[in-house]
């Protein structure tokens, strides 16, 4: 036998310790960065809620796919919160706000978005206006409105739109095309109408109207003009925003519902550990411990456990664990807790095998005959020479827990208030990615999943030779 | 070739300068350093050495078998008047391989194929080189004729037969095409005395018939039976290479001498040993008897018995040895002492009081167990001062007095400074220095009651004695008394006041150690004295009369099933009571107990 | 012990399982309410039927009525809707066994039936064909690569297998089916995506076949490339253990030449363990089927099984539920089977 450090030596001799281990502890760096930053309830609130994805750009690959020459618009996001410049007008005031951009790309925005948080009004609704100045100096009024009227018998000063933002999407809004609809026709010289352009407004904003390409964008510096006017010198509103949707997101795009990919998958780092650890931990724990009782206690104890082992042993896990979920409702716990259910047999009847030969070694005779008790025996002479072995297995079940639970997400049974990788995945496919080609978002959440299973495998692998001798010696 | 069909063929073998050197991890061994040697058709070669002294790689360089990790590999190796190391490996495989030189392995157990048929592993070389099917099998009825096994033999599986009769499948197989020379290697390890001397005898046989004869052993006292010439071996070298005559009765080596020097003999006459004064039993065994239920499938099972009628005392201070081959029981007894097992009938009583479980913890603090494995009887994963310590935690005792205690039993069993040995791991410790941690466990309790079992059978020859001798001191020092369960009745007369000898789970003969030993009365005692191997140069024209178990009846200790008739070697005047009924133990002579109706 | 006593024993067990899966499905069927609604659609359904036809004869409105609620209280305590869940456990047991499970929701066969045994029969042959198929290449592959590497410890191609046979313990193969769709149906554009026929198929027979075997090429491939690794290794060490032993020494010395020696003495005598892993990886497989399947649209049990989830078809997930266990059951039989013919130790124990 060798000691501890020896073996710690050996361990990290193998190329795939060093990287496993490695890995391991990139991984759960960055799990508790997750479990520190994210809010508990990240999956109701955030990932499932649909309006918190709204300004974000829909199935957009990752940003850098631009260094291989696709085009590319870059996402952005213009928060006004202080006017340029305030303006009295009789007996109002005009907010005016301002922001210039320099647009080169060789398409226009995937979309235009307007948010207004937080009015605050005393007397009559304020206004507010968009328009924007074009590099060829055509001022075109895109969007005016008044904010919504004191309902009957509501008490100044009014709030409004403070629980959620005001959005408008001005790309789909009609009255937005009807703003645009004459700049439009004089422009490119046609009857277009209306109902032409809804839809793709951005595209005629940012148009050339060039006669040759109807596509080509005008190149230049924009300016986004907002005027709010108010009524009352104390009417407030924390945040206009004005976003330009790109066509590419972050490192590794979004889903179709416009998700930050990177955040889902951001999360799936301590769930996919946590799954795979506690579910092994526990199997390989209530496996050991039933495996030593069987095979130590004997008699009718090691029948029943054992009957009961090799049935379950002898169900197919998929079917049944599918099956159970569809009944009970996709919730983790209740996967994990079937994983464990019928994870456990399988170690129990190795643990009982090798229980039986140790029984027959002379230390436990020699336990035995020193008066020592059954649960002394157990814990101290027989579960020491299994420790190496069970430990093993505890980091070989991890990997087979976190696939399992890909898998069954990957057929629509994950739990919706907790995204995984998997769930990821499922969407992604359902959708229809893999014929469409949204390669970002099937192909890192199934890399993740792999790699993080390959961890696992890589730690029992160089785990193996240690434990493997002693196995033998038995 | 099939005109001396049944002679082998006869030519010299003459190995000069064999060198073999392994690549292990950290640079070359020198397996096989410079050895020469030769073996004249018809003469047997003994080959002495520990394990890893080299002898197995010279058969496997003469086999060609050697595994992969050669470095060097030179010398001339020629067999009657061909050298046969230049050999190509494929005509070597054509021409020399089993039909001029086969072996047999060490390791009956797993020298067969367990998925075919005994019959066909035999034939299978004959079959290889064209000979027909069944030609193949009638000189394959032959020789399992020739070896002692009879021809349903042929069709069996090996997991059907016993370790004797598959060592001696393997000789039969060994002979399929009548080569000139068989190497032996270790061919009775892991074999009963008995059994032992039935194959020495089988091999003594063939021998006469003109085969020549490597035999490797580790045990000296086995090649005065077989061999002409003895070398001994030590580090890859021969330091001793004479006629065996000359080897033992003049070795050079100091190492020989103390090879010699531990083979028991029986002739020696040791002072018996004083009995004790007093006749207070510390253990009594009443008509105990074992069974076993033995599993046959789900549903039927069968009841083994493994001890039947026992009635025996242990004096108090004395030591009791039990003397018995695999399977007499004798484990099964020892267990029994130590409330281990209880008896399916039967009882025991410990110091006068009834064993039974309820007060098992105060028995497990007056009896105490020596185990046969050093390696795995004690928990290699506590150091030896928690190994000594369990026994007092787990009977409670001050923790003050730990540390004094362990200090003082380590110093009992010569493991000084004891300071060296508190923290260490067993397995820093060699076999000889685990195996006095086992009996410093066993001493800590202050019990008088130990059973020892097998305590030196898986220890170095050299430390045996001294572990004996440790024993043998610290009964007389602290009154102890032994339950001394062996296969040897060589030491057990070293070591004891009493024998009982056990057969088939019966106590068949009981008595002084040096009664036993020198005038034993069961002809079962007197097949075990005879089937020790001794050395003596005369041993090669005598043929050992040993019985053997696999030839036993079940019901009767005499009646050969093969025979079919009642036998003994020794009396003619058989009664078929033997047959019928067991015989009791009945005094013969003062104190000598034995069980037989003759 | 007996050959044939073995088996029963073995059998028996067997059945034990099946019989555990079903009481288990039952009883989660039963005690969540499911086997109630199921019935009572089976009820609505003879109804629905009862009233076609009754209405052509009977016009009296009130007396249809009549007839329907006398027919509905009937079919009611046929199927012991009446009484609680637990008093039809032994009937459900025995639909299920019959697969006689009424019809399915949304779900329709090939042919328009939405009878749930029809449904799930049809779907049989073709997880059969993919999976067998799969396991006797990934067999083929496996045992000449691990005897192979078996001889050649060290060697770079035994490490690469070793390396890959633990990368592939790592990667789902739903996951690779994906990738491999990607690569050669959308990238290269050499193999169909999925399905199992061309739309519209082939009307000759030959070319109807050589269809089905493009369709197959990429869900096979995918099977094996995750088994076949493992499995080369597994092997290998089996051959290595067994070339271990002391036998294996004695049948060279014999100078048999080194193919027998592999032959008779390694591979045969591995044979039992191996047989065991190849079973328990295409038991394994089974399962994997609802998945790679799904990936591939291969019109199997595992597609319908997500089907039916998305569906929500629960008579069907029961159906399919047993069918699997059914499978997986059989295919262990079969290794014990096979395990006692090839050791004659456990033959006669």
């Amino acid at each position: 036998m060798s000691t501890n450090r020896e073996n710690f030596q050996e361990f990290f001799s193998s190329t795939s310790g060093k990287l496993g281990s490695i890995l391991l502890v990139i991984f759960i760096l960055i799990s508790v960065f997750v479990v520190f930053t994210y809010p508990l309830n990240f999956g109701n609130t955030i990932w499932s809620n649909p309006s918190y994805w709204s300004d974000y750009p829909k199935s957009a690959p990752p940003t850098w796919v631009s260094i291989f020459g696709t085009e590319n618009v870059e996402h952005q996001i213009i928060d006004f919160t202080s006017p340029v410049d305030v303006i009295p007008i009789s007996n109002q005031e005009q907010r005016l706000y301002s922001y210039t951009l320099n647009y080169d790309s060789n398409i226009s925005p995937t979309f235009l978005s307007l948010s207004m948080y937080d009015v605050v009004y005393h007397d009559r609704p304020p206004t507010i206006s968009v328009s924007i100045l074009r590099p060829d100096n055509e001022e075109i009024l895109i969007y005016r409105d008044v904010i919504s009227s004191p309902r009957q018998g509501e008490e100044g000063p009014y709030v409004r739109y403070s629980d959620s933002p005001f959005r408008i999407n001005l790309s789909g809004d009609k009255s937005v095309s009807s703003n645009l609809i004459e700049f439009v026709q004089d422009k490119s010289n046609s009857q277009i109408s209306v109902n032409d352009i809804v839809g793709s407004n951005e595209k005629y904003i940012f148009s050339s109207f060039s006669s040759t390409n109807p596509q080509e964008v005008l190149h230049g510096e924009y300016q986004i003009l907002i005027k709010f006017v108010v009524n009352n010198e104390n009417d407030s509103i924390s945040k206009i925003r004005f976003v330009l949707g790109g066509s590419s997101y972050g490192l590794l795009g979004t889903d179709s519902l416009g998700r930050n990919l990177s955040v889902g998958l951001l999360f799936g780092f301590p769930i996919a550990l946590l799954i795979g650890l506690t579910t092994s931990t526990i199997t390989t724990m209530i496996g050991t411990s039933m495996g030593i009782i069987s095979g130590y206690t004997g008699g009718r104890t090691d029948t029943i456990i054992q009957r009961f082992a090799d049935t379950l042993s002898n169900i197919p896990l998929l079917p049944i664990l599918l099956f159970l979920i569809f009944i009970f409702g996709p919730q983790l716990w209740l996967v994990m807790t079937i994983l464990v259910l019928f994870g456990w047999p399988g170690l129990t009847i190795i643990i009982r095998s090798m229980v039986l030969q140790i029984n027959s070694s002379q230390s436990i005779e020699a336990a035995k005959s020193l008066g020592a008790s059954k649960w002394r025996i157990m814990y101290r002479h027989i579960f020491p020479q299994l420790a190496p072995f069970i430990f093993a297995q505890l980091v070989f079940f991890t990997p087979a827990a976190i696939l399992a639970e890909a898998s069954l997400s990957f057929l629509g049974l994950g739990d919706p208030s907790i995204p995984t990788w998997g769930q990821i995945l499922e969407n992604g496919f359902r959708t229809g990615g893999v014929y469409i080609g949204y390669w970002w978002w099937i192909l890192p959440p199934g890399l993740l999943i792999v790699i993080t299973a390959m961890i696992f495998v890589f730690i029992a692998l160089a785990l193996e030779p240690v434990v493997n001798p002693k196995l033998k010696k038995m | 070739m099939t005109t001396k069909k049944n002679k082998p063929n006869k030519y010299n073998l003459v190995v000069k300068n064999l060198n073999v050197n392994y690549k292990v991890t950290k640079g070359t061994v020198k397996a096989v350093n410079n050895v020469s040697f030769q073996i004249k058709a018809g003469e047997a070669l003994g080959i002495v050495g520990e394990s890893g002294c080299g002898k197995t790689t010279i058969a496997l360089s003469l086999i060609r078998l050697l595994p992969n990790n050669i470095s060097k590999l030179n010398g001339t190796i020629t067999l009657g008047n061909k050298k046969i190391n230049n050999l190509s490996d494929d005509i070597f495989r054509k021409t020399v391989k089993w039909k001029q030189i086969s072996m047999v392995f060490q390791g009956a157990m797993n020298s067969l194929n367990p998925v075919l048929r005994i019959g066909d592993q035999i034939i299978e070389p004959l079959v290889n080189t064209g000979e027909s099917k069944s030609i193949a099998k009638k000189s394959a009825l032959e020789l399992l004729d020739l070896v002692g096994l009879s021809e349903d033999i042929y069709s069996k599986y090996p997991h059907e037969l016993s370790g004797g009769m598959k060592q001696r499948v393997i000789i039969a197989m060994s002979m399929i095409h009548h080569p000139g020379l068989i190497i032996l290697d270790e061919p009775t390890s892991a074999l009963d005395v008995s059994v032992q001397a039935q194959i020495m005898n089988l091999l003594k046989s063939l021998k006469l018939q003109g085969i020549s004869m490597i035999f490797i052993t580790h045990d000296i006292a086995l090649t005065s039976d077989l061999c002409d010439n003895l070398a001994v071996m030590k580090d890859g070298k021969f330091i001793e290479y004479d006629s065996l005559a000359n080897v033992l009765t003049n070795p050079k080596h100091d190492f020989t001498k103390q090879l010699i020097q531990s083979v028991p003999s029986l002739s020696l006459s040791i002072p018996s040993r004083k009995l004790p004064s007093t006749k207070k039993s510390i253990l009594d065994f009443k008509n105990i008897k074992v069974d076993f239920i033995v599993r046959k499938g789900l549903l039927s099972s069968e009841p083994f018995t493994a001890v039947s009628d026992v009635s025996l005392k242990i004096n108090q201070g004395e030591t009791l040895a039990l003397v018995g081959e695999s399977g007499s029981g004798k484990t099964t007894l020892g267990r029994v002492a130590l409330n281990l097992i209880e008896p399916s009938n039967g009882q025991v009583k410990f110091q006068g009081s009834l064993l039974n479980n309820s007060d098992d913890f105060s028995f497990r603090k007056n009896a105490q167990a020596i185990f046969q494995d050093p390696y795995s009887s004690i928990n290699s994963f506590m150091t030896i001062y928690q190994i000594l310590e369990e026994p007092l935690v787990i009977h409670n005792i001050d923790n003050n007095l730990h540390s004094e205690k362990i200090n003082e039993v380590l110093k009992d069993v010569n493991l000084v400074p004891t300071k060296d040995y508190l923290n260490k791991y067993p397995h820093m410790l060699s076999g000889g220095q685990r195996q006095r941690v086992g009996i410093a466990r066993a001493l800590i309790l202050d019990s008088k009651f130990i059973v020892a079992d097998e305590p030196v059978s898986m220890i170095d020859a050299s430390s045996r004695l001294e572990i004996l001798g440790l024993l043998n001191n610290l009964q007389s020092v602290k009154n102890l008394s032994f339950l001394y369960i062996t296969h040897d009745i060589a030491t057990a007369r070293q070591f004891s006041d009493r024998i009982a000898v056990m057969f088939f789970g019966r106590i068949v003969e009981l008595g002084k150690s040096n009664d036993v030993v020198k005038n034993p009365l069961h002809p079962y005692t007197r097949s075990l004295i005879e089937a020790i191997p001794t050395l003596n140069p005369d041993n090669l024209s005598k043929t050992r009369k040993v019985i053997s178990r696999d030839n036993f009846h079940p019901s009767c200790t005499y009646y050969d099933k093969k025979l079919n008739r009642v036998v003994d070697y020794h009396l003619n005047n058989v009664t078929h009571k033997c047959r019928k009924k067991h015989p009791k133990l009945t005094e013969i002579k003062k104190n000598h107990f034995i069980a037989c109706h003759l | 012990m007996s050959l044939l006593q073995t088996l029963i024993v073995r059998g028996l067990s067997l059945i034990v399982v099946l019989i555990t899966v079903l009481f288990l499905s039952v009883i989660v069927l039963g005690a969540t309410g499911y086997s109630d609604r199921l019935l009572t659609a089976t009820v609505s359904e003879e109804l629905r039927g009862l009233r076609q036809s009754l209405s052509q004869n009977i016009r009296d409105p009130t007396e249809l009525e009549q007839v329907i609620e006398d027919r509905r209280e009937q079919l009611i305590e046929f199927y012991g809707l009446d009484r609680p869940w637990y008093y039809r456990l032994p009937d459900m047991v025995f639909r299920i066994l019959t697969l006689d499970l009424g019809e399915a929701r949304t779900l329709r066969s090939f042919t328009g039936s939405n009878r749930v045994s029809d449904i799930v029969l049809e779907r049989l042959p073709n997880t059969v064909l993919l999976i067998t198929s799969a396991t006797i290449i990934t067999s083929i592959i496996g045992l000449y690569v691990g005897v192979k590497i078996a001889t050649q410890v060290g060697s770079r191609l035994e490490r690469s297998v070793s390396y890959f046979s633990a990368i592939s313990y790592a990667l789902p193969a739903w996951w690779l089916g994906i990738i491999f769709i990607i690569l050669f149906a959308f990238q290269l554009r050499i193999l169909p995506s999925s399905g199992m026929y061309s739309v519209p198929p082939p009307t000759e027979p030959f070319a109807l076949f050589l269809d089905k075997l493009v369709h197959a090429i990429l869900p096979v491939f995918t099977l094996v490339i995750v088994s076949v690794g493992s499995w080369s290794y597994a092997v290998r060490t089996m051959v290595l253990n067994i070339s271990q032993e002391d036998f294996v020494n004695v049948a060279r010395a014999k100078g048999l030449p080194e193919n027998l020696v592999m032959r008779r003495h390694i591979i045969r005598v591995a044979a039992p363990p191996i047989v065991t892993s190849l079973i328990l990886g295409l038991t394994g497989s089974l399962g994997g089927a609802i998945l790679t399947e799904t990936v591939f649209g291969w019109p199997g049990m595992g597609r319908l099984y997500y089907e039916a989830i998305l569906a929500a078809d629960e008579s069907v997930i029961v159906a399919l539920t047993f069918m699997f266990t059914l499978l997986y059951v059989i295919a262990r039989f079969i290794l014990e089977i096979l395990y006692v013919v090839l050791d004659p130790r456990v033959r006669y124990k």
